[in-house]
């Protein structure tokens, strides 16, 4: 009895897992059925949101007061309402593109140190937040909570612009300056990665 | 569900973060009015579902407003006060409008809130409230806007139109 009771649960294991388990690659439909878990994991499992992402509070930190705080204050005001278009439906140009574009732009403003002003940064981030958010918005799962879903995506960019703030404060460092121009430059390289797959996709 | 205690914990996060920017006396005494005003209107209710969310969507721009710019509620107590009275009447008539029988607003923990705002701007860290209610208005804006919504698309694969 004893060995068939451990038999079973030694069998019901490798089930019970076999029944939860997700699928190992990232940002896919199946990831995103947990409603604020899959809102919140969705720009950290995609590397084109992550990396714009992160860039947005780099590119703040290098231009200082008051982009600083208006950079990562508008990307997610922006993103929510194109995650509302998202999920609306409505028709909007080429998302990929303008994602990959994104990465390019944030990569190559921080790799040349582009001291923007404040009424260029701030509508360049607002259109970027744009397209990450309707992108966020659009892989809502059906029988996701919507709402959850989406303070789990607004949580996670947030907390992505404190990382890149928080990496940028490297400035002042010796040599800091330098590697975060190279990481700037290694973003762009990546965005132009994301534009040639959006350009073979078509 | 229209997310009532979500608008109003985002309402009195806010709030929070405004009442931080306040010297602490006024400010504890604005929470406090904020709290009192918001168990009463849970109480009374009354207001419709549209009224409610839309003067709770108000308050939260106007206590948004105290964030970006403290310098006119700063050392003014009743300015302070009106804002913490309106944040909280509007906070719970939002809650009183789901009609569940709830004893107190679920939404009240959030002004707890200003007490780690007011640490971070003690220090100089004033930009740590001014993003974190950035994040506020994004999930105000989606918990106004999603409701309205009625198609889902779902389960479209990444960005591919």
């Amino acid at each position: 009895m004893t060995a068939m009771r451990k038999f079973l649960v030694s069998a019901a294991l490798p089930l019970m897992l076999l029944v939860v388990a997700a699928p190992a690659a990232a940002h896919n439909a199946a990831s995103l059925s947990l409603s604020f878990g899959g809102g919140f994991l969705h720009p950290l499992s995609g590397p084109d949101h992550l990396l714009a992402m992160v860039a947005v509070g780099l590119w703040g930190a290098f231009l200082g007061r008051p982009l600083i705080y208006l950079l990562p204050v508008v990307f997610p005001t922006v993103m929510a309402l194109g995650g509302v278009l998202g999920m609306a439906g409505v028709p909007f140009p080429s998302v990929e593109f303008g994602i990959a574009v994104s990465v390019i732009v944030l990569g190559a403003a921080i790799l040349c140190r582009w001291q923007a002003p404040v009424w260029v940064a701030a509508p360049i981030v607002a259109v970027f937040g744009l397209f990450h958010g309707y992108a966020h918005g659009l892989e809502l799962p059906s029988m996701a909570d919507p709402l959850g879903f989406s303070l789990g995506f607004v949580l996670a960019t947030g907390l992505l612009h404190v990382l890149g703030i928080a990496i940028g404060l490297l400035r002042t460092r010796p040599r800091g300056e330098g590697m975060l121009r190279l990481g700037g430059g290694l973003i762009a390289l990546a965005g132009c990665y994301f534009l040639a797959t959006a350009v073979a996709t078509i | 569900m229209k997310g009532a205690a979500i608008a109003a914990g985002l309402l009195l996060g806010v709030l929070a973060f405004a009442l931080a920017f306040a010297p602490r006396k006024t400010a504890l005494i604005a929470a406090g009015v904020a709290a009192l005003a918001a168990i009463a209107a849970h109480a009374v209710g009354g207001v419709t579902d549209a009224a409610a969310f839309a003067g709770c969507w108000i308050s939260l721009g106007l206590a948004a407003l105290a964030v970006y710019w403290p310098r006119p509620l700063a050392g003014r107590c009743w300015p302070t006060l009106a804002l913490a009275l309106n944040a909280g009447v509007w906070a719970g008539l939002v809650e009183a409008s789901e009609g569940l029988a709830m004893p107190l607003p679920r939404a009240l923990p959030a002004l707890l809130l200003g007490l780690p705002a007011a640490w971070c701007i003690a220090r100089g860290w004033t930009i740590v409230p001014r993003v974190v209610t950035s994040w506020f208005l994004a999930a105000a804006l989606l918990t106004a806007m999603i409701p309205l919504l009625i198609v889902h698309p779902g389960y479209v694969p990444d960005h591919r139109l």
